[in-house]
């Protein structure tokens, strides 16, 4: 999107040093969500004068606490906002991601009290008191989850968009079947898409993980 | 894409569907490098292979059922307006 | 995605009033697996969302003096493992045919009662019926994956319940609270689906404030009873069938007493094939008698300018759905 204030960005004193695109999509961003709160303030006023029952959470900003990966965290979001947008914009837990937000792809999922949940179809205020394992769980710093060292064993990844979805998913489906199959494998992971081809690298790395009894 | 409206209506991976793990047999590479060709310096491997699986099936779908279906995907919808004699 | 309050209620009570505020501008959520798709495309825009997952009735299957109760939070998953569907082939075979461990752990049964339909123009902003200056989209554009039967109406899309049509062929009941705290009404499943005939109605009986708590699948009257269901996918992932059919047979003696036909993904509604069990009863299953009763399910079949490939899909369907029930649907297909 081309103007005329982008034209004279050579010049101008905008474009002094420093000055960058993720700066400015910083900033712009920061002004959309100034405007966000604002609206809330309003709407908070409006809903005063009927109270809201003790169960419903208003259409506002709310502290929102989690249990991800064994630590709390507390965030202040609306109800609309996804878990997956908390996990990659608030908390930088950027593994899950973003793919193509009609719960299609698994590439955001996460492992919600043991089991395999799309992180955006799950609202962040649905999922208080719960116990959240991404796949930066799966490691300690020191070792991994023995699924990722047989991701890497069968070069299950290419441009690697896809993975933390499939190591997540495979993570749960051997939790729930230590011993499966290669045909259990390509039934449990077919909600898992993945764009570049990896997908015999994955059924293996996962086939090899069942052989050692779902590994750990 | 819709023609009236000239609208994309599948743009989404729901509507827009692509192979999945369940999808994609058994994959095997056979480097294939014989001497005749080393001769040759450096050869190049990257998307070529794939162009001859897309014929074999089609192939594979002529020997089975008798009749060609020119376009990929090979959908259930295109297989059976090919059985039927309709133009995909 | 608009703004909306989140709202979770612990007895079905709370939730039918909380669901009857704001004009009845809500909507449930249960596994979710659908109900964001349709927030983020700007399908629907409730002022309040209504979580139904913390409803301990709505869980679980128990076993009554009338049959088996299956709440509308039971998951796919359970519906695999539970003992007291053990003996309602069809259900299982249909749980395991949604290959993604994660909608199985997620979507429920009543979310899959009670989805909106795939049709693309739906999901594109025209409407459940398609429609673009007062022409229908789907009758005149792109409609492969449309409606084949019962297709006559506005209503072209197909609906994309993948349990209704077994669930209707064991003579389910749907339980419905609401919309006034404490009424409760019972339904046969068949009934719960509606065709819409104006923009502003719906695909269920389901009105704002009521909600559908749970299935119940009534002891069946006779002593042998065979099911199945047979879905036809284009891929072997997460997809909705480009047709599929549920069938029940009672016998005695090797011979078909009573039958009962579901279509799924072939109209606006699960279809009902009386044609269909009609040629299966007082005989024997084989491959020719399956045959007819395809035929018979598919004979007044309206295709559109694109689906007419649907209608062999959906009489292969029926016919290996009964195959399978009398387990005679050979090994490299089941």
């Amino acid at each position: 999107m081309r103007d005329a204030s982008d034209s004279t960005q050579g010049t101008s004193s905008r474009s002094g040093p420093g000055f960058n695109r993720r700066d400015f999509l910083k900033g712009s961003g920061a002004a959309v969500a100034a405007s966000a709160v604002a609206t809330a303030v309003e709407e908070t006023v409006a809903q005063d004068k009927d109270k809201l029952p003790a169960n419903v959470v208003p259409a506002k900003p709310v502290p929102v606490k989690l249990e991800i990966n064994g630590k709390a965290h507390t965030v202040t979001v609306e109800p609309r906002v996804t878990l997956l947008d908390v996990l990659r914009n608030d908390l930088n837990l950027t593994g899950a991601k973003d793919v193509c937000t009609t719960t299609n792809c698994g590439a955001c999922t996460v492992i919600i009290d043991g089991k395999p949940v799309l992180a955006c179809a799950r609202m962040a205020v649905e999922c208080q008191g719960k116990k959240i394992t991404t796949v930066e769980g799966l490691g300690d710093g020191k070792d991994v989850d023995d699924v990722v060292k047989c991701f890497v064993k069968h070069d299950a990844t290419q441009c690697g968009y896809c993975t933390p979805g499939f190591v997540v998913a495979t993570r749960a489906f051997l939790n729930s079947k230590p011993n499966a199959t290669l045909e259990e494998i390509r039934k449990g992971l077919g909600g898992n898409l993945c764009r570049c081809g990896t997908y015999d690298g994955v059924a293996h790395a996962a086939l090899e993980c069942a052989s050692k009894k779902g590994g750990k | 894409m819709d023609s009236k409206t000239g609208r994309y209506i599948n743009a989404d991976l729901t509507h827009y569907k692509l192979p999945r793990i369940g999808d994609i047999g058994e994959l095997q590479a056979i480097m294939y490098q014989p001497d005749s060709e080393y001769q040759r310096g450096v050869v190049g491997l990257g998307e070529p292979p794939v162009i001859a699986p897309g014929a074999a099936i089609s192939n594979a779908i002529a020997n089975a059922t008798g009749v060609r279906v020119p376009v990929l995907p090979f959908t259930p919808k295109r297989v059976l307006d090919a059985l039927k004699g309709v133009h995909a | 995605m608009n703004s909306f309050e989140y709202a979770s209620p612990r007895t079905e009570e709370e939730a039918v009033a909380l669901l009857s505020a704001h004009g009845g501008n809500t909507a449930v959520l249960a596994g979710g697996t659908d109900l964001f798709n349709l927030l983020r495309a700007g399908c629907i825009t409730p002022s309040r969302v209504v979580d139904l997952k913390n409803i301990r009735s709505l869980q679980g299957v128990s076993a009554t003096s009338r049959g088996v109760l299956i709440g509308a939070l039971t998951t796919l998953d359970e519906l695999l493992v539970h003992p007291l569907l053990k003996p309602y082939d069809s259900l299982a075979q249909i749980a395991d045919g949604v290959h993604s461990i994660q909608i199985q752990s997620m979507g429920t049964l009543g979310g899959d009662l009670c989805l909106l339909p795939n049709c693309w123009y739906f999901r594109n902003g025209y409407g459940l019926l398609g429609m673009e200056r007062g022409t229908s989209l789907p009758a005149t554009g792109r409609n492969e994956f449309h409606a084949v039967l019962g297709n006559r109406g506005p209503a072209k899309f197909v609906s994309a319940s993948r349990f209704a049509p077994a669930l209707i062929a064991w003579g389910a009941v749907a339980r419905i609270a609401g919309p006034e705290p404490g009424q409760v009404s019972e339904l046969p499943l068949e009934y719960f689906f509606t065709s819409p005939k104006t923009a502003d109605q719906g695909v269920t009986v389901l009105q704002p404030g009521q909600i559908l708590t749970h299935v119940l699948i009534p002891d069946p009257v006779h002593d042998e009873v065979q099911s199945a269901a047979y879905e036809v996918l284009q891929m072997e992932g997460l997809d909705w069938p480009l047709a599929s059919a549920a069938v029940c047979l009672a016998n005695s003696a090797g011979v078909v007493r009573e039958a009962r036909i579901v279509l799924g993904h072939v109209a606006p509604t699960p279809w009902v094939s009386l044609d269909a069990a009609a040629a299966l009863v007082g005989r024997e299953i084989d491959e020719t008698v399956a045959q007819a009763a395809g035929n018979a399910a598919v004979a007044s079949a309206t295709p559109l300018s694109e689906n007419e490939y649907k209608v062999q899909i959906a009489r292969t369907a029926v016919k290996r759905a009964i195959l399978r029930a009398a387990g005679q649907l050979e090994g490299a297909l089941s």
